[in-house]
């Protein structure tokens, strides 16, 4: 059974059609890579895979192994295994972050009938996935992304990834505000958690962050519909030439 | 209900830690008199009002010594129908030298029909006075939410643990056991907030 | 606790309600002058037991009424040439000398098109729409003071913008006030401005030191659609004066609305400033600087009024208290239910230079909407002793040092003013003033 399913999907926000009839399949252990032109509705897509207000779904379906996310509250569908890798992580004042990733852990495996982490466990599990991320416990210890450079953000974001073990891994423009240092310790934190049970789909409007994540497809999406499927290669051709052929595609 | 505290001594401090959820009609003004040179006086609130409840809270720092200081941190949340206010009163008098304040007071505001409110009376009569004195009110953040939710918090839950966020300058002055049960109330009293 | 307390006229409050019945009627608005004249014998001269009040008890602080002024003869208009405020704008001018309007201080040449000044005493003879625009602001809906001034409704100037019209010329409403005996001086002025029409307008008060005479003066401003006016208030009336005015403003959808007051004069002044968004998107910046000495009590009143969605409003006022003065500054935001994305920020700073120097700040937010950010700051203290040290260890004497940092200070509200040769110029009365100030 495929992991992530989307057929026909049509969403617009506040009266403006973004999505127009996207169809996009991803099997457990496929890694899934859309690119395309600003505007195209790339992150709206994400959007509307977690279940943001605002983005009304007018048509289509989504589902996760079978199951239709579109009905599901934003945290029923963390807890059913999606996780949306922030283009635009949120800074929360007052709530550390230890704090935060332990409540989200929790109330994650709550949901999914698993018993809740001891506190020891939990700290054990936070520093072992913080090393490899280059995270300190000092950043943990400060608010949720607040005063966080663009890249600690990033990493943050990955690490929450790593904690919640999520089935489908959506990154929104992972890549975006990045020098090249802090591009590959985020991509070497999402291939760690490459694994057969788990998809990932990488939004990027650069190819540069497919160098590091390299994908098994890659989309071309424009006009809100996904307009050329192809292999890695269909990147590269892409950043050599430009999207200027998809504009009108749709 | 009114409580005053005196600070007659020398190097005398006072504190008042309150953690408002209340009746349907609270007002609630704690006091400061820094009477003695060098006292210092602390108010540290947070007002919680849902449903149609009407809280009115804040303080009065009056400073007559020398070298006097005072910190009003007040954290106001309105949800549902309620009214949250905040009034509080700054005083340095004429012999009053070296009067410091400092005075925070936000509100956040969950829901479109409630209201939070703030009048301050800030008032320096030596001009070795330093007041400073800062409010903000603001919505609580869509956005906020949404990311919490999206890490698996349900509404409530996601409510209730950026409302923490917003109290927590005060909650740290709580100790640990009260803080813990001031959270719980926190909870409890914003329950059916959020649709 | 609305119990009604009867409290005894003062002999000020039955001079004024005297004075001002005797006043011959000025038929369109001798409904609208009665009104106010019963209000204010009601109400009486706010005190501080009216919370707007509580730091400006006018009560106590006016013990008499000195007779209105008859005008200006020769000998007055002789007096008010020579004074010159802000006479270096190449502003338009239209002068008052005790309350009468005097054409030969006046500058009614080659009005530019879309632009009409009239005076309101000639404005309430010839169109009836005049004293329409003054009975839309029912005396109940403001204080005591302003009941005042409307009682006392014969004189001022009708200033209105066609729609569209853009007038780059600053149009300056002078009032002076002159001779050596204590008079009462009422005015009003009335400014509209059309839909996309764009006008800058200064208002200076002089008068002469130790007379103890009285200003009540009221500036009605409305701006239309897309509209946008520009403000400058200077205040620098005599040394015993009572000076009270108002500035009554309502703006519509999109407009932009600034306004800068620069307060040192009289001994008790009072700036009552209520605004009021009538449109959607509009945008207002009010500001002010306010430097006292001796025993001047200067107070500054705003309420901001966001009644509809999406409305910015800024408000910076900086206050530099030498000697035994007092300052006042009470400012309210009001976002009502409907007024959504409101954007309000309200600041309000002060320097305490003289040892019994007092600053009272009321700086207040009364939110109904929740989609909102609203922020108030008000700061009280001294010169840092700090820079101070470090500018006079670079060599510079302390009353310099003590200016250079004084004028950073109520610099940044200066620097609001749009027009760079009124910020010139109010920049350097306000550097005349620090140059006057005594060290201690």
């Amino acid at each position: 059974m495929a992991l992530l399913e989307v057929k026909d999907l049509h969403a617009r926000v506040e009266e403006k059609e973004i999505l127009r009839g996207l169809n996009l399949t991803i099997n457990p252990g496929e890694v899934h890579a859309i690119m395309g032109p600003n505007g195209s509705g790339k992150s709206t897509l994400s959007y509307v895979l977690a279940g943001k207000d605002d983005y009304e779904v007018t048509g289509g379906s989504a589902t996760l192994e079978g199951e239709d996310l579109l009905e599901l509250e934003p945290d029923e569908r963390a807890a059913k295994g999606l996780f949306l890798a922030f283009q635009y992580p949120i800074e929360i004042p007052g709530v550390a972050s230890m704090t935060f990733l332990r409540t989200a852990v929790n109330a994650v495996r709550k949901k999914r009938g698993e018993e809740e982490l001891s506190t020891p466990d939990f700290l054990r599990l936070v520093r072992e996935k913080a090393k490899e991320l280059s995270i300190n416990q000092d950043m943990l210890k400060r608010p949720v992304n607040v005063g966080f450079s663009g890249g600690e953000k990033k990493r943050n974001e990955i690490l929450q990834m790593a904690m919640l073990e999520p089935k489908m891994c959506v990154l929104d423009e992972t890549d975006s505000g990045l020098d090249i240092d802090a591009l590959k310790i985020v991509a070497d934190g999402v291939n760690r958690l490459r694994a057969k049970n788990r998809g990932f789909l990488v939004i990027t409007h650069y190819q540069r962050l497919l160098d590091h994540i390299v994908p098994d497809v890659v989309h071309v999406m424009a006009k809100g519909r996904i307009v050329r499927t192809g292999g890695p290669e269909l990147a590269h051709e892409l950043e050599a030439k430009g999207y200027a052929g998809y504009e009108n595609a749709a | 209900m009114t409580k005053r505290g005196d600070c007659r001594g020398n190097g005398s401090k006072i504190s008042w830690t309150q953690v408002e959820t209340g009746s349907a009609i609270t007002w609630k003004y704690p006091s400061c008199i820094l009477r003695g040179d060098n006292s210092q006086g602390e108010f540290y609130s947070i007002a919680i009002s849902n449903g149609y409840q009407q809280v009115d809270s804040g303080t009065k720092m009056i400073h007559l010594g020398k070298n006097t200081s005072s910190r009003i941190i007040s954290k106001g949340i309105a949800a549902g129908v309620s009214q949250n206010t905040y009034r509080g009163q700054v005083s340095a008098h004429r012999k009053a030298t070296n009067a410091r304040n400092f005075t925070n007071c936000d509100s956040l505001l969950i829901g479109d029909k409630c209201g939070a409110h703030t009048t301050p009376y800030i008032e320096a009569k030596n001009s070795s006075a330093v007041f400073e004195h800062e409010a903000t009110t603001s919505k609580i953040s869509d956005d906020m939410l949404f990311y919490c939710r999206q890490r698996g918090l349900d509404a409530e839950e996601a409510v209730a643990l950026v409302v923490n966020g917003f109290v927590k300058d005060v909650l740290q002055h709580l100790p640990m056991e009260f803080a813990v049960e001031a959270q719980k109330l926190i909870a409890i009293s914003l329950e059916g907030s959020v649709g | 606790m609305n119990a009604e307390v009867k409290i005894m006229r003062t002999a000020a409050e039955m001079a004024y309600t005297d004075a001002l019945s005797a006043l011959p009627a000025n038929e369109p608005v001798r409904a609208l002058r009665e009104k106010a004249l019963r209000l204010f014998t009601e109400k009486g001269l706010p005190h501080r037991r009216v919370e707007e009040w509580k730091y400006t008890d006018l009560r106590a602080l006016i013990r008499e009424m000195p007779p209105l002024a008859r005008g200006a003869d020769k000998a007055a208009i002789a007096e008010a040439k020579k004074s010159a405020v802000l006479a270096k704008i190449g502003a338009r001018e239209i002068t008052f000398v005790n309350g009468a309007f005097v054409a030969e201080l006046s500058d009614l040449e080659a009005i530019e098109k879309g632009l009409s000044i009239r005076t309101l005493g000639d404005a309430l003879k010839r169109s009836a729409d005049v004293a329409a625009l003054l009975a839309k602001i029912n005396p109940n809906k403001y204080d005591a003071v302003f009941a005042l001034n409307t009682a006392a409704l014969n004189e001022g100037v009708v200033i209105e913008v066609a729609p569209g019209a853009q007038i780059a010329k600053p149009i300056h409403i002078r009032h002076v006030v002159t001779g050596t005996a204590p008079v009462s001086v009422f005015g009003r002025a009335l400014v509209t401005v059309g839909t996309k029409a764009q006008a800058t307008i200064v208002q200076s008060h002089t008068g002469p030191d130790a007379v103890a005479y009285q200003t009540n003066t009221v500036l009605q401003l409305s701006l239309a659609d897309d509209a946008e006016l520009d403000i400058v208030r200077v205040q620098a009336e005599g040394d015993k004066a009572i000076h009270l005015s108002m500035m009554i403003g309502a703006i519509g959808e999109e407009s932009r609305f600034r306004s800068f007051a620069l307060t040192t004069g009289a001994a008790v002044s009072r700036h009552t400033v209520p605004f009021a968004y009538a449109g959607k998107d509009a945008r207002a910046l009010i500001a002010g600087a306010t430097l006292l000495r001796g025993k001047q009590h200067a107070d500054v009143t705003l309420e901001v009024d966001h009644a509809l969605p999406g409305g910015e409003s800024r408000e910076l006022f900086k206050t530099v208290l030498d000697d035994e003065t007092r300052g006042v500054f009470q400012g309210l935001i009001i976002v009502r239910p409907d007024a959504q994305k409101t954007d309000g920020r309200m600041m309000s700073a002060s320097l305490l230079l003289g040892e019994n120097a007092e600053m009272d700040n009321k700086p207040e937010l009364e939110i109904f909407a929740d989609d909102v950010q609203c922020a108030h700051g008000a700061t009280t203290g001294a010169l840092d002793d700090d820079l101070m040290f470090y500018l006079r260890a670079r060599g510079i004497p302390k009353k310099e040092a003590e200016s250079l940092l004084i004028q950073s200070f109520f610099g940044e509200a200066i620097e609001t003013i749009q027009n760079e040769k009124i910020q010139e110029s109010v920049m350097a009365r306000a550097a005349k003033w620090l140059g006057e100030r005594s060290v201690k």
